[in-house]
């Protein structure tokens, strides 16, 4: 068996008197009650369910664990079965004809198991080409009494036989031999003939018989007898003296045991274990009782809860391998194999595939469940996508209606700032690629440079060209043509320039009927305009009818966004409208 | 009917068993082909979807500054209509010289170039004082129609002292080629 297993495994003896469990290194011990009948009274159930439930302290989570359960030799019945070669289905078939034929009871209601006989040990008088088996069965009641309890505390019982278990503790040096267990009120006997076992007997002979023949012999009470021989199995106990009355009391005493033994096929050496084999003087008095010359010697383990020879002997077989196949018991047919008797959590098999089933098909339901929405809203963003290109065309249009909007308003703006006083602009002329000509009269050639000079150091021209420069006919004055060119737009759009704010508050404290940044003889006024938008910039906003900047509301003018109702004639003045003085 | 023998019965187990696996493996691949299939095409939707989604969102930008455009243009260029367009600016751009002070003197339709992508050209001669003539400048670019000032002249009026006379060539733009993709020449 391998390790995983056997940590989950736990193992426990039942015996005649007293249970013992072993889980890891913790044990158990716990007294039994039996009716005449040898079933277990309900008192003595109740406490065994209460106790063994509190022992294995199983959580809802984990699977249940493997209980070994060695049960005593009472009522059980070995035998070895020859079989003719048969395959493995109908294996167990054969041997349920040939336990009818064996047992007295029916195999319905027995719980048996078996195990193969190498051919190595087979008996000489065995048929050639038969395969012998080892049998052991019980009346099936018994052991459905056991797996009821421990069922019920949650743990998984596999039965065994204690007598058979305990071989694998034995040094097993001679061929036959026997194992003596000495139990409380009786003995088992199982003994082994070339190695396997023959038979199984409980004897009616315990510990008690010793304790009650020191009572008798040294008239002390029973449970002075009983510390009497508990001190005589302890290692600080006395050597083996013929003199001594307690010793004389046990060797009287196993005289009982060796009448018992007479007859018995004990071969060439007695095992004995069970607590009373610890009394030094058991074996040794045992082995000159005997008539024969059988040899006598004591295996039982260091007395600890909840271990015993059977208990050892279970845990060697199975977490080591050592000793025969265990010889499991079973109560239904097992279809010929020796397989295991602990069920696989199927449930959680099936659960865990479950859910490895819906991990893998997650990807799948989510595409089958989703697939059909996302295809309807991908079809609805596609058929507006044809809003996409109306909002292309409408950007590209507005961008080259503002990239196209020649900078009047700045070229004003300049000119005006740029003209010394005294100066006269005749006419001015613009054009959207930037050409700007203009004409005028100034008073001399000095305010000619100043004014040409200005326009060139606001950066927003690319050459201003004085074509003609001329003096005016009995004037002093001095009639000026001048060509220039703005700037492209991205080499304009660092430029700042427009009024500062001292400028801004000097024109709102200045007279109302004074034109600020008017040149001389046109009435101009300076547009305050900001720096030059870039391409990239919003154009001002203005809403329709409102003033832009730097230009001077009127009064009287009608409010921004609403819509003109004066309609002026021809050659008149609209309302409103303030005249400058005559120049 | 004769009972099975038990070799029969194994026969018969072994033949349902094969037939089984045989129907768990082909039924199985044909399943997960289907399903593989419909994965594929759900993958496909989703990095369409998701392609879709990142054009969209340039796009949202876009928008946002068209809409800005749009109100300082005082301009929507979709509800502009080719056939009333000249003779709709044409008026507002009176409208807007008599609300801002200025006398409109004449006013010349032409239509325009058309490889300009220019739907109509406006001469406009106008009379007002100067700063009612700026104003006017100023306020064509948000009349509500694609204006671009083509020229502008302004001459010094000496028959009315204080006032000053303006002649502009504006060109209406024509919206339609933009809708089709075209880009102008000019």
């Amino acid at each position: 068996m391998n390790h995983v297993q056997s940590s989950l495994a736990c193992f426990l003896e039942i015996g005649q008197s007293s249970l013992r469990v072993l889980h890891g290194e913790e044990g158990l011990e716990l007294p039994l009650e039996r009716l005449p009948s040898g079933r277990l009274t309900a008192n003595c159930r109740q406490n065994i369910s209460l106790s063994l439930e509190g022992f294995f302290r199983r959580k809802a989570w984990q699977p249940r664990t493997r209980v070994y359960c060695a049960l005593s030799a009472r009522g059980v019945s070995l035998r070895r079965l020859s079989l003719p070669p048969t395959t493995n289905e109908n294996l167990n078939r054969v041997l349920l004809l040939q336990l009818e034929n064996e047992f007295p009871v029916p195999p319905d209601e027995l719980a048996w198991g078996f195990r193969p006989i190498p051919q190595s040990q087979e008996s000489q008088n065995a048929a050639p080409g038969q395969q012998q088996f080892l049998v052991a069965a019980v009346r099936r009641e018994v052991v459905e009494e056991y797996s009821e309890i421990l069922t019920a505390c949650g743990v998984n019982p596999c039965f065994t036989l204690a007598a058979l278990d305990r071989e694998a503790i034995c040094p097993r040096s001679p061929e036959t031999y026997s194992i003596l267990d000495i139990g409380r009120q009786h003995s088992e006997l199982i003994c082994f003939e070339n190695g396997l076992p023959a038979s199984v007997r409980t004897l009616p002979w315990g510990g008690e018989t010793i304790t009650h023949t020191i009572e008798q012999r040294l008239g002390i009470s029973h449970d002075e007898a009983e510390k009497l021989k508990i001190a005589l199995g302890q290692p600080a106990a006395p050597v083996a003296d013929s003199t001594n009355a307690d010793q004389l009391a046990v060797e009287e005493a196993l005289g009982s045991l060796a009448n018992l033994l007479q007859g018995q096929k004990t071969g060439d050496k007695i095992y004995l274990t069970g607590r009373s084999a610890r009394i030094r003087v058991v074996a040794s008095g045992l082995a000159r009782k005997l008539a024969s010359k059988t040899q006598c010697e004591a295996i039982e383990p260091e007395p600890a809860a909840g271990r015993s020879a059977a208990i050892l002997g279970l845990r060697l077989s199975t977490e080591e391998g050592e000793g025969a196949p265990l010889l499991v018991l079973r109560t239904k047919p097992a279809n010929g194999s020796t397989g295991s008797v602990q069920r696989a959590p199927w449930k959680l098999v099936g659960l865990a595939g479950s859910l490895a089933l819906v991990l893998l098909l997650l990807p799948y339901a989510e595409a089958l469940a989703l697939r059909p929405y996302l295809s309807k809203k991908l079809a609805a963003i596609k058929a507006e996508r044809g809003s996409l290109a109306l909002i292309d065309g409408e950007w590209g249009f507005l961008q080259y209606l503002k990239q196209n909007q020649p900078p009047y308003l700045d070229a004003l703006y300049l000119v005006a700032k740029s003209a010394p006083p005294g100066a006269r602009i005749e006419s001015l002329s613009m054009n959207r690629r930037g050409d700007v000509s203009l004409r005028a009269s100034m008073q001399s050639s000095q305010q000619v440079t100043e004014f040409r000079s200005k326009l060139i150091d606001s950066g927003f021209f690319d050459h201003v060209t004085l074509e003609e420069q001329a003096p005016v006919m009995n004037q002093p004055k001095l009639s000026v043509r001048m060509n220039a060119q703005w700037k492209p737009m991205n080499t304009r759009q660092t430029l700042a320039f427009g009024p500062t704010a001292e400028e801004i508050e000097k024109a709102k404290t200045r007279p109302r009927n004074q034109q600020p940044g008017t040149p001389p003889m046109m009435g101009m006024p300076m547009p305050m305009m900001g720096p030059s938008p870039g391409p990239g910039a919003e154009p001002p906003r203005r809403s329709r009818g409102a003033n832009p900047p730097g230009t001077m509301p009127q009064p009287g003018a009608p409010a921004p966004d609403a819509a003109p109702t004066v309609v002026t004639p021809p050659g008149a003045l609209p309302p409103g409208i303030v005249m400058p003085p005559n120049q | 009917m004769r009972p099975l023998t038990d070799r029969e019965k194994r026969t018969l187990r072994f033949g349902g068993i094969g037939i089984g696996i045989y129907l768990l493996v082909f039924g199985g691949m044909q399943a997960a082909k289907f399903l593989e299939k419909k994965r594929s095409d759900y993958q496909r939707l989703v990095t369409e979807a998701t392609s879709l989604k990142s054009e969209i969102r340039l796009y949202e930008d876009k928008a946002a500054a068209l809409k800005k455009m749009m109100e300082a243009f005082n301009l929507d260029p979709a509800r502009l209509y080719r056939t009333t367009a000249v003779a709709e600016a044409s008026a507002a751009i009176q409208n807007t010289a008599a609300s801002t002070g200025v006398m409109v003197a004449s006013i010349r339709e032409s239509p325009a170039r058309s490889a300009s992508k220019e739907l109509a050209s406006i001469q406009m001669e106008a009379v007002g004082p100067a700063p009612a003539i700026t104003t006017l400048l100023g306020r064509l670019e948000s009349v509500g129609f694609p204006l671009i000032v083509e020229t502008v002249q302004i001459n010094a009026e000496p028959t009315r002292p204080g006032q000053v006379k303006m002649n502009l060539t504006i060109i209406l733009l024509d919206f339609d080629p933009w809708k089709k993709g075209a880009v102008p020449n000019a």
